[in-house]
């Protein structure tokens, strides 16, 4: 479901992950909703799968549009691991 | 074929869009949206979103996400109200109020909520000035103010602008019930100071009965009326914060919204100073039937421009139930009669307890409708029982 060097973003709400899953779709850039990995999330929740290459152009225009996510993790070594939420856009 | 003259209570027919829209969407992604992630769901969960970006760019609302989707605005009022309002809490609204504001509030005064009514004149026309006297009578702060936008009995349009901006500057919430403005009339939340806004679907947003939907202004958290799942943080024992999912659990109605979405757009296409013009046009003809007519009397602003959707009136000696029973038994002609929904109003403009006929043309109603409706009642008013 999620590749090395791919990364996986978490949302405050379902609607938030479907509203910034439209923006990034318009903007162009490439993004899946998948289902959250337990790992990550208790319960039901989706996640916004995107490739690290995207992250910068991604995160832009998520900013722009006051999108952020809550969490973010990449996935290494077959492991998710937590990241720092770039806070520079 | 029936002449369908009851739009006020919701629009018939709707624009073809809107029929093969939901079947469309009943057919092609009648899943579940929000629960899962496989694709259909998500496509599904899109369309949903689109209509939730398509009725704030209606309203001018800057958030969708503050837009929570109900089956009705009565439900939306309702939410609203029981949501927000808490003992000892002081509300204002009018005597032209339709049940759906009256009944909650009634409900609530039981609780210890103070509702203080102001009263509208002869014509239902509720002044700013008086909102601003029941405000200022109290010697406590008032929490909400709420005013229908457009009477559903005499079609009478408040001026919600004026008392909304007054009300944002003195910190009052304010909700507006839109059932008969919405999709005929400008709305601007932003503009016209509105916190919350109930509005139906089903009406002149051209959508299927069955959708509605509430505007809940930033930094607003109602309580939620209904609890249950909302396809997210299922582990959570109580109702999520956000919006809009606090406030929409259970399954959606999605074929119901993809109609709701293709009536907006219709609504759209043909814009609204355009939807006003012909339903003024259709009025002005109704009332300048009406005032030919022996015994008849209008009950209401009597002029187009100032009436909303709807005309209200009486014959001197009749029954309107009588009458609105041979217009539809004699001539298929559809009207209401009676009290509306709405007994507050009626003991407003004097027409209770039997209430008037009430005449609402619809986008898809002609000047011939309205003809035969008046050679109608000039033979049932001619024809005394």
């Amino acid at each position: 479901m999620i590749s090395d060097g791919g990364l996986i973003a978490l949302f405050n709400s379902p609607t938030r992950a479907m509203q910034a899953e439209k923006v990034l779709r318009q903007a162009g850039l490439a993004c899946r909703l998948i289902p959250a990995p337990r790992e990550v999330a208790e319960g039901c929740a989706l996640a916004l799968r995107f490739d690290s290459t995207d992250q910068g152009s991604i995160f832009r225009e998520l900013a722009a549009r006051d999108l952020l996510p809550r969490r973010l993790y990449g996935k290494e070594q077959g492991a998710l691991t937590p990241l720092e939420l770039p806070t520079n856009h | 074929m029936a002449i369908y003259l009851d739009n006020a209570a919701t629009t018939f027919p709707k624009p073809e869009s809107v029929y093969q829209a939901i079947d469309q969407a009943l057919r092609r992604f009648g899943v579940n949206p929000g629960r899962g992630s496989y694709r259909l769901t998500l496509e599904a969960s899109r369309l949903i979103l689109d209509v939730r970006e398509a009725v704030a760019d209606f309203f001018h609302i800057p958030d969708s996400s503050r837009v929570v989707f109900t089956s009705n605005a009565t439900e939306a009022i309702n939410l609203a109200l029981f949501g927000l309002l808490q003992p000892g809490d002081r509300v204002v609204t009018s005597s032209m109020e339709h049940n759906a504001v009256s009944r909650p509030l009634h409900a609530l005064a039981a609780r210890g909520v103070e509702v203080v009514r102001v009263q509208s004149d002869s014509v239902g026309q509720v002044s700013p000035a008086a909102i601003r006297k029941a405000v200022s009578a109290a010697g406590r702060k008032t929490r909400m103010v709420v005013l229908s936008h457009c009477s559903n009995v005499t079609g009478t349009i408040q001026p919600i602008g004026e008392i909304g901006s007054w009300c944002r500057r003195e910190g009052i919430l304010f909700l507006v019930d839109a059932a008969q403005s919405a999709g005929l009339l400008p709305i601007d939340v932003q503009t016209m100071g509105i916190d919350l806004l109930a509005a139906p679907g089903h009406k002149s947003l051209l959508g299927p009965p069955g959708t509605g939907l509430l505007y809940v202004a930033e930094g607003l958290q109602p309580a939620p009326l209904i609890f249950g799942g909302t396809g997210g943080n299922s582990l959570l024992p109580s109702m999520p914060e956000e919006l809009p999912e606090r406030l929409e659990s259970g399954t959606l109605n999605t074929a119901g919204l993809a109609g709701l979405l293709a009536g907006i757009d219709y609504v759209r296409q043909q814009g609204l100073e355009r939807i006003h013009s012909h339903k003024v046009a259709l009025l002005d003809h109704l009332l300048h039937g009406l005032r030919t007519l022996p015994g008849t009397r209008i009950h209401g602003p009597a002029m187009a421009e100032r009436n909303g959707s709807a005309v209200s009136f009486t014959v001197e000696g009749r029954d309107p139930a009588e009458i609105g029973y041979l217009l539809d038994d004699t001539y298929e002609i559809c009207v209401r009669t009676g009290l509306h929904c709405a007994a507050d109003a009626h003991r407003t403009i004097g027409t209770l307890p039997s209430g008037t006929i009430r005449v609402s043309p619809g986008l898809f109603n002609t000047p011939t409708d309205i003809e035969a409706l008046l050679k109608a009642l000039e033979t049932i008013i001619g024809n005394k029982p």
